[in-house]
């Protein structure tokens, strides 16, 4: 049979968003792939460049509707690295606590969304349901649901509300009994093990070449964690384990984002003992960056690691602002992983590699 | 199904055994132990004796500037002899008198970052790519391609990415102001009105 091209996309429920993959076929077989990307941009970059440092926090957080704060959080940390603020251990400590609720929210919505893409849409309503509870603790903290502007240069904009910790533990044992479920419906369920088990394969030497970084990394067996292998807030003080898998297929990427969001549980619980009384904001925070200062800072987003590069010229303006998603260099990989895989496994490989344009094309 | 479709098929199965996972290089790759910056940067005087302005900026990078013709060569050197494998970003930055160049690389097992950079010139600038060394480099240099204009010889597949192809500017130089609208953009925009 004759090779041909497939589009899917900018409007196909495999995407996620807008993007197109085109995808030459011979029969069922995926013999090439090209992702196409774009349709999203907004010039954020350039817009961070005509703004002052505080008017750009809530821009930041429209880079991503999965986890705005850690991308606000980003922000942040670039332009206290570039002023030389240090936030106190109480900020520290709150905002560990708010990225990691952010990493559960946005696991959660990914594995409904991943769960739909792959045909059970049971599963789609029962993580929505419990993303609302971490989403009301968001609120209750920061009093939005979805974009948070929670973070400021030189520590958090208020303090945790009262019965904030009660209200946390209560969320994390409900969470903690509904993984349980979870797994019993994806793990019992023979339909998603064939659709998953040895589907799109990474090598982790492939995934280090390509750039892949995040769950998908770990899930090709490779142990990298930012927030151990370059730490950043407190999480140096947490004890936590960087989740890993050994196959590289789907499957294990499921199982690498259902781990972490035990981990992240175990961090909250921990910050939360550990959290010491006292200011949330630095004193003193200069308005303008220094001249000729440039930074290079990285956290460890949801879908892997996210860095900005930033350039200050002693204006209170930032001269340079480079944003480097994650999500980005995923798609770009994209090909290696659907070489020879059937075009029907196609919504089952891009999902579990967990897309986001909004931050993709910025 | 044809006999290419096949050796893909088998390729793709053969390529891709789980068991294949537990290789050295895997293993070699599993040691995470943390390599000071003072250690780093000792090994990479020692490896590069021409460069001189190697500094610690902040704590776990390490800064330095590379000429433009000894691109390839140092990067095949840091990947090979000194195990950073994988390139973190590439970025670019207009700085009025000229363009730079920005690489960031990590490594899986010694912590601190490598950052260095290449200065190009105002005119016509343009640099070898390092798609042969990482293939992580392809996108990013094509969007550097997209928002600055800087040619990346020998590059693959050196396309406009986030903006259309028939765009004629560059919108993250300097003389591309915030409001700046493309008259050829505008026109199209009236048609449709």
């Amino acid at each position: 049979m004759a090779e041909m091209w497939v589009n899917m996309g900018p409007q196909h429920p495999m995407t996620h968003g807008l993007w197109t993959l085109k995808v030459k076929i011979d029969g069922e077989t995926i013999t090439d792939a090209i992702p196409e990307v774009g349709y999203l941009h907004r010039g954020i970059e350039k817009i961070m460049e005509n703004r002052t440092f505080p008017q750009s926090i809530p821009l930041a957080d429209r880079l991503c509707y999965g986890s705005a704060h850690s991308w606000s959080s980003l922000y942040v940390f670039t332009v206290e690295d570039l002023m030389g603020v240090v936030a106190p251990e109480r900020a520290q400590y709150i905002r560990v606590i708010t990225l990691e609720i952010q990493r559960i929210i946005n696991h959660l919505l990914w594995l409904a969304a991943y769960a739909a893409d792959l045909g059970i849409l049971t599963m789609f309503l029962y993580p929505m349901r419990e993303r609302e509870l971490f989403m009301d603790l968001m609120q209750m903290i920061s009093g939005g649901r979805l974009m948070y502007d929670y973070t400021r240069i030189g520590g958090v904009r208020n303090d945790t509300p009262d019965r904030f910790e009660e209200e946390t533990l209560k969320q994390i044992a409900v969470l903690e009994q509904k993984l349980q479920e979870y797994e019993g419906m994806m793990d019992d369920n023979d339909m998603i093990l064939m659709r998953t088990m040895d589907v799109g394969i990474l090598r982790p030497d492939d995934a280090i070449d390509l750039g892949v970084t995040g769950p998908n990394l770990r899930a090709s067996g490779v142990p990298y964690d930012l927030r151990r292998h370059d730490p950043y807030l407190v999480y140096d003080k947490l004890d936590f384990a960087i989740c890993v898998e050994k196959r590289g297929d789907c499957y294990s990427r499921y199982r690498v984002r259902m781990n972490e969001m035990r981990e992240s549980m175990s961090i909250i619980k921990q910050a939360l003992k550990d959290m010491p009384a006292g200011p949330i904001m630095a004193q003193n925070v200069p308005k303008k960056a220094p001249k000729g200062s440039e930074v290079f800072t990285r956290t460890a987003d949801p879908r892997g690691d996210s860095s900005i590069h930033m350039i200050g010229n002693g204006t209170d303006k930032p001269y340079r602002v480079d944003i480097k998603s994650p999500a980005f260099i995923n798609i770009s990989a994209s090909p290696t992983i659907l070489i020879g895989n059937r075009i029907a496994d196609v919504p089952s490989i891009m999902g579990s590699i967990d897309v986001c344009i909004g931050e993709t094309d910025r | 199904m044809s006999e290419r479709t096949e050796a893909i098929e088998q390729g793709q199965r053969d390529h891709h055994k789980p068991e294949l996972f537990e290789t050295d290089t895997l293993k070699h790759n599993l040691q995470t132990g943390m390599t000071g910056e003072q250690e780093v940067l000792q090994m990479l005087k020692g490896k590069f004796p021409d460069i001189e302005d190697m500094k610690i900026t902040l704590p776990r990078r390490i800064e330095f500037k590379v000429p433009a013709e000894k691109l390839i060569e140092t990067c095949n050197i840091l990947k090979n002899d000194m195990d950073y494998k994988g390139v973190s970003f590439i970025s670019g930055v207009d700085r009025r008198t000229g363009f730079d160049v920005t690489y960031m690389l990590f490594s899986l097992s010694h912590s601190p970052v490598l950052v260095f950079t290449v200065s190009l010139p105002k005119d016509e600038p343009s640099i070898h790519t390092v798609c042969g060394v990482w293939r992580a480099a392809n996108w990013y240099e094509r969007e550097i391609y997209d928002m600055f204009g800087i040619n990346f010889e020998n590059h693959p597949d050196l396309r406009r990415i986030m903006l259309r192809d028939d765009a004629d500017f560059f919108p993250l130089r300097k003389t591309y102001k915030l409001n700046d609208k493309p008259k050829k953009w505008q026109e199209e925009c009236r048609r449709v009105q």
